[in-house]
């Protein structure tokens, strides 16, 4: 018996000290990388008293700090694959607590619960829905446990919704995304491409998961076939190698094809825009937004090739662009410029990276925040109630904080997503170029057969 | 082999003959494909010939070491894997008296720094010393302990480094993409080479797996090294009367083989201009296809298939995208087709020439895990106590994060119990549980959401299509064993994944694979449940009635399986387990016995899918992917691999069950921290407790009551005296 004693107490110091470990690595690289990571490059400055207006007349707060009991708001993340919707949750609720006066005049608390498994999506809903705190939720982005995760808060607690790439995020009932999420853009992509080029071939890249196949065979190959474009489609894993991306593009026939359109994740961005500089190909090139991440910079930067962005690339967006001069119509009223100015100010970087992650999808998370900030403030925080924010969500019209267009929640069969208009920019001689937008006033109307 | 080498000098005819199959197979990102193979497979051979390990970590070694480059010249940074802080101790038992900011020391570091970012020459050079280090602690502490351990202990041990450097790199670096900066000597732009078509960097480390092939080959055909070290494979007792050391040649083997993998990896890497901690260790599907061609020995034959590997992917997509007679699905071609052909090519390879392969394991078999038979008070009383207590624990004390756990761990005893087994009774090695797991799940999805069959009857159907395919997986079973069919069945898991969980059909697109559940095990019903006076639940999520259901089927199961070890049959699996050839002779029929077995595991695996399914209502692909099957497999052999007690040992452990619940919420052990320290007990368990945490437990009751039987006996005679 003595022997299983110590070496249970063995085990105990051993799991102890492996603890430890962790804790002190965390810890570590965070006053690390904090440091390191504080990033200058603002669109305007973060004391400009006028970026503060607009969230005050946003929100419908007051310039004043947060105090009292704090208000719990649930996060819901897949923070190994999505660190960036965090770090525009973590600025946003900064930023409110010390100059708009929180959430009616309470700091606001997030109660987070990270996703890795489709398991956990159960266990956060779960958490989420048993919390009489927490009447609020904002999911993230995620790719596993969409579907436990909403049917454990479907009716229970008031959901927004972050950045969908799931199925599940787009037909939920348990609540609703503001912003035009993948079915937009992705639509929107197809009748650009479609109306500007009049392609008689389209070649198209997308990963090889439920979301790649749907979003290739159900959302853009009706708008192919209706125009009698054909396409040639082929999937490519997730985090496909370069050889594997340049394989794909060869039998889409991407270097003949008249339009070659991507629907991918970063990395074989990063893939296909080296495929297509060793092979020499000059296809137009249609993607989204996921394709100007900041590693796609700092590939640009490493490879010594000219421009931020590859050049001449199309890409579709939600409306409005983070690297557009402050003064460029449609920076000040999206609210681009206080979300620049003010995720520099509070953001800090991810675990492990040096640099903040500002593009991509932490804008959409940070205006879901300060959305959710206007709803409380205009319900009170004393009168809180899951129908009445459930309610606001519902019936929410817009203007709707980096997201262009008005919103309409509950259209089939999408029902939850709400944003129905995408921009599409390009960068061209290391400018960006507004080409249907939010800046110039031509967004595309995902919604009509136009 | 005549017959093989004929057939491909046929189909590589066809290919160059016809101009559209020429095009699209030779081709230059093909080309670069097989490179990067190959640049597995070769540390794979290696690795092999100098100490018979079949190496499933060398893709992870290949990624980590890139990483260490990537860190290295991007940050100037050396990162460091968790280490435990003693001091952490002190801190632990003094905040158990006082508050927590009254006392931090110090914590240590998570990286050596070297300044900023560095240059290209020593960050590899760093790198190199890295992989030589790397390839000395492996040696030292993983592999050379387990020299004469059997074929399992070693996989077992390989898949725990593999988990394991997986699981560091995602707990310091997420998964989060990054850029590798490109190589200085060499650029990407096209290079014509006439037939194919490639970049400066591809054709670089292409012409550089092609040397190492060569001086590989030189090394062991005419240096003293190299004859020694095949001295060694062949006979190791004859190489020590010969003067050689096998412990200094395996050990310089695994050096040279981190070294030139770390080397790869680190050139594949920059090739590719960015890591993530998946897609170079998923490259060891196909390296162990090309080195299985190779027989684990020939260099040359092992870089030619891994090239041929490479370069049929691009064909593969080709005709997939352009043929109207492929396979379509929904509109569009059925996609992962190119995953199906390293199958087809284990499977052939391995069925035809099977016998003939050098299989270490098969020379020296060693001990494996002990399976005990279960004593009647186990079935009478211990089974029906710990079942009830379980009962109690979800219905009336555990609040709602232990319910779910419980849930989890329930799911993870019945994937266990599957490992049990095929592995703990036959000796099979299956690495494709989670694959059997998810057909039976898809099939419930169908049937109840789409069919509207009620419950509990899609779980049936589901199993027994599970069981349909185990048979058919087991077909290679009846010619391979030990490490090969691991390699087999690792394949039919990556090929089952990408060829079927991925297509829409199956997953329903964006409607999604949804159970229909009934209400009453519906997790999200969060209702009290009132019953002989007492009231079940506390009206929060999940319903406690979920983990009712799958405790219901993990005791049917376990008693499946307890009854199973204690029958003829079961007997019958164990003298298998043992010795075929001795097993065969005394009238068992190894053929019908192994199908039987793969059976009853697939059965119990699509058991677990279709719990699964129910207990989620929605199936996606995720969480039956290839490495699933292979963190099963790992907290199976852990918990103890050949007793159902091992498989309750080990569902306890699997992530999101109720050990790692209990350690986050009692000693705030994140959950990242979880594949660690699977990885760590994993290898740990394959050296010192090959018989798993049950097995342990189970010897030192034995022990205890054999000193109380002995006390009990001297007392007598003392009496008697």
């Amino acid at each position: 018996m003595r022997t299983i004693s110590t070496r249970l107490a063995v085990a105990l110091i051993a799991v102890a000290l492996v603890t430890s470990a962790c804790k002190s690595s965390t810890s570590s690289t965070s006053s690390k990388t904090n440091g390191a990571g504080a990033s200058t490059t603002t669109a305007a400055k973060s004391n400009d008293p006028s970026l503060n207006q607009w969230a005050i007349a946003y929100t419908g707060g007051k310039p004043q700090k947060a105090t009292g009991t704090p208000i719990d708001i649930g996060y819901v993340n897949q923070d190994t694959f999505f660190p960036e919707a965090t770090i525009g949750v973590d600025a946003a609720v900064a930023y409110a607590n010390a100059e708009l006066n929180g959430a009616d005049g309470h700091p606001i608390h997030i109660v987070s619960c990270q996703v890795a498994t489709a398991s956990d999506g159960a266990k956060c809903g779960a958490q989420m829905a048993n919390s009489p705190s927490i009447k609020l939720v904002l999911t993230g982005t995620l790719l596993d446990g969409n579907t436990e995760l909403y049917n454990a808060m479907n009716g229970k607690r008031a959901v927004i919704i972050g950045n969908g790439v799931t199925p599940a995020d787009f037909t939920t009932p348990a609540g609703e995304a503001f912003v035009a999420g993948a079915p937009g853009v992705l639509t929107g992509m197809a009748k650009f491409a479609v109306g500007q080029f009049h392609p008689k071939t389209v070649a198209l890249l997308a990963n090889d998961n439920a979301s790649g196949h749907a979003g290739a065979a159900v959302i853009m190959a009706p708008i192919f076939a209706k125009a009698n474009t054909d396409v040639k489609t082929v999937f490519v894993p997730d985090q496909a190698n370069g050889a594997q991306v340049q394989s794909a593009m060869q039998a889409a026939g991407a270097g003949k094809a008249d339009v070659f359109v991507s629907i991918l994740t970063l990395q074989t961005c990063i893939s296909m825009y080296d495929a297509i500089k060793t092979t020499g190909i000059k296809p137009i090139v249609v993607t989204t937004g996921l394709c100007f991440g900041t590693p796609m910079t700092d590939h640009l930067k490493q490879a010594g090739d000219s421009g931020t962005y590859p050049d001449g690339w199309y890409f579709g967006d939600y409306g409005y662009n983070y690297f557009m001069p402050s003064t460029t119509s449609g920076m000040q009223d999206s609210g681009m410029n206080t979300y620049l100015a003010k995720v520099h100010q509070y953001g800090k970087p991810a675990p492990g990276a040096t640099t903040l992650e500002y593009s991509g999808f932490s804008g959409p998370m940070f205006a879901n925040v300060l959305t959710a900030v206007k709803f409380i403030n205009e319900i009170g925080a004393d009168k809180l109630t899951v129908s009445g924010l459930d309610a606001k969500i519902r019936g929410f019209t817009g203007p709707m904080m980096l997201q262009v267009g008005p919103l309409k929640c509950g259209v089939a069969p999408y029902i939850s997503v709400c944003g129905s208009q995408i921009g599409i920019d390009q960068y061209k001689g290391g400018k960006w170029v507004s080409i249907n937008n939010g800046h110039n006033g031509k967004p595309i109307d995902t919604s009509t057969g136009t | 082999m005549t017959i093989g080498l004929a057939a491909g000098v046929v189909v590589l005819g066809v290919l160059a003959l016809n101009r559209e199959y020429r095009e699209n197979f030779f081709t230059g990102s093909g080309v670069a494909e097989g490179a990067l193979i190959a640049a597995i497979a070769l540390g794979v051979v290696l690795t092999y010939r100098g100490s018979g390990v079949v190496n499933f970590a060398n893709g992870a070694i290949a990624m980590y070491v890139a990483y260490v480059y990537t860190i290295l010249r991007s940050n100037g940074a050396l990162f460091l894997p968790p280490i435990p802080n003693p001091l952490k101790l002190v801190e632990w038992v003094v905040h158990l008296f006082q508050a927590h900011d009254t006392l931090h020391l110090v914590d240590i570091p998570v990286q050596i720094s070297f300044g900023s970012s560095m240059g290209f020459w020593p960050a590899l050079a760093i790198s190199l010393v890295f992989c030589v280090l790397l390839g000395l602690l492996l040696h030292f502490a993983v592999f050379r302990p387990l020299r004469y351990a059997p074929p399992l202990a070693k996989v077992v041990a390989s898949v725990g480094v593999f988990v394991y450097l997986q699981a560091v790199i995602i707990l310091r670096f997420n998964t989060t993409v990054q850029t590798v900066r490109p190589l200085p000597f060499v650029h990407k732009t096209q290079v014509d080479l006439g037939l194919i078509k490639m970049g400066q960097d591809q054709l670089f480390v292409t012409l550089l797996v092609i040397a190492f092939t060569v001086g590989l080959w030189l090394l062991f055909q005419y240096t003293r090294f190299g004859l020694a070290t095949r001295a060694a494979a062949e006979n190791e007792k004859g190489a020590v009367v010969l003067g050689f050391s096998p412990d200094f040649l395996a050990g310089s083997n695994w050096v040279l083989s981190t070294v030139i993998t770390g080397l790869l990896g680190v050139l594949v890497a920059s090739i590719n201009s960015t890591m993530d901690p998946v897609s170079l260790a998923a490259l060891i599907v196909p390296a162990l296809t090309a080195a299985l061609v190779g027989s684990f020995s020939s260099f040359g034959r092992t870089t030619i298939a891994a090239f041929l590997l490479g370069m049929q992917v691009p064909l593969v997509l080709y005709l997939s995208a352009n043929k109207g007679w492929f396979p379509s699905t929904n509109g569009t071609y059925w996609p992962g087709f190119e995953y199906v052909l390293p199958l087809i090519v284990i499977v052939v390879v391995l069925f035809f020439a099977g016998r003939s392969l050098p299989t270490r394991g098969a020379i020296t078999l060693g001990r494996l895990p002990f399976s005990p038979n279960p004593p009647a008070w186990a079935m009478r009383v211990g089974g029906p106590a710990l079942a009830l207590a379980a009962a109690a624990c979800g219905l009336f004390l555990f609040g709602p994060d232990y319910r779910g756990a419980l849930a989890n761990t329930l799911i993870g005893i019945i994937i266990c119990l599957s490992v049990v087994v095929i592995t703990g009774f036959v000796g099979q090695i299956s690495l494709a549980q989670m694959s059997f797991a998810g057909i039976s799940a898809f099939v419930v999805s169908k049937l109840s959401a789409e069919q509207g069959w009620p419950f509990p009857w899609p779980i049936f159907v589901g199993a027994i299509v599970a069981l349909i395919v185990g048979l058919l997986v087991a077909l290679p079973a009846l010619r391979v064993r030990g490490v090969n069919l691991a390699i087999v069945t690792f394949a039919f898991a990556v090929a089952i994944y990408n060829v079927v969980f991925q297509n829409t059909s199956v997953t329903g697109g964006y409607h999604g694979a949804l159970v229909t559940v009934p209400s009453w095990i519906n997790p999200n019903n969060a209702g009290r449940y009132h019953f002989l006076g007492l009231t079940a639940g506390d009206g929060l999520q999940p319903n406690p009635m979920t983990a009712m259901f799958g405790l219901v089927v993990v005791v049917v199961l376990s008693y499946l399986v307890a009854n199973l070890r204690r029958s003829t049959t079961g007997r019958q699996m164990l003298a298998m387990r043992s010795n075929e050839r001795a097993a065969a002779a005394a009238g068992v029929n190894v053929a019908a016995t192994k199908m039987l077995a793969f059976a009853i595991s697939a059965f119990i695996a699509g058991m677990g899918g279709a719990v699964l399914a129910y207990q989620s209502g929605a199936v996606t692909a995720g969480p039956f992917n290839y490495p699933a099957s292979l963190i099963f497999f790992a907290f199976a052999y852990l918990g103890g691999i050949s007793s159902v007690s091992g498989a309750v040992a080990g569902g306890l452990l699997v992530p999101g069950g109720l050990l790692f619940t209990f350690l986050e919420d009692r000693f705030g052990v994140p959950t990242g921290l979880t594949l660690v320290l699977g990885g760590l007990g994993l290898i740990l368990a394959a050296i010192q407790n090959p018989e798993g945490i049950a097995g342990r437990m189970s010897g030192i009751g034995r022990r205890i009551e054999t000193r109380f039987a002995s006390r009990r006996g001297a007392e007598a005679h003392q009496e008697v005296a």
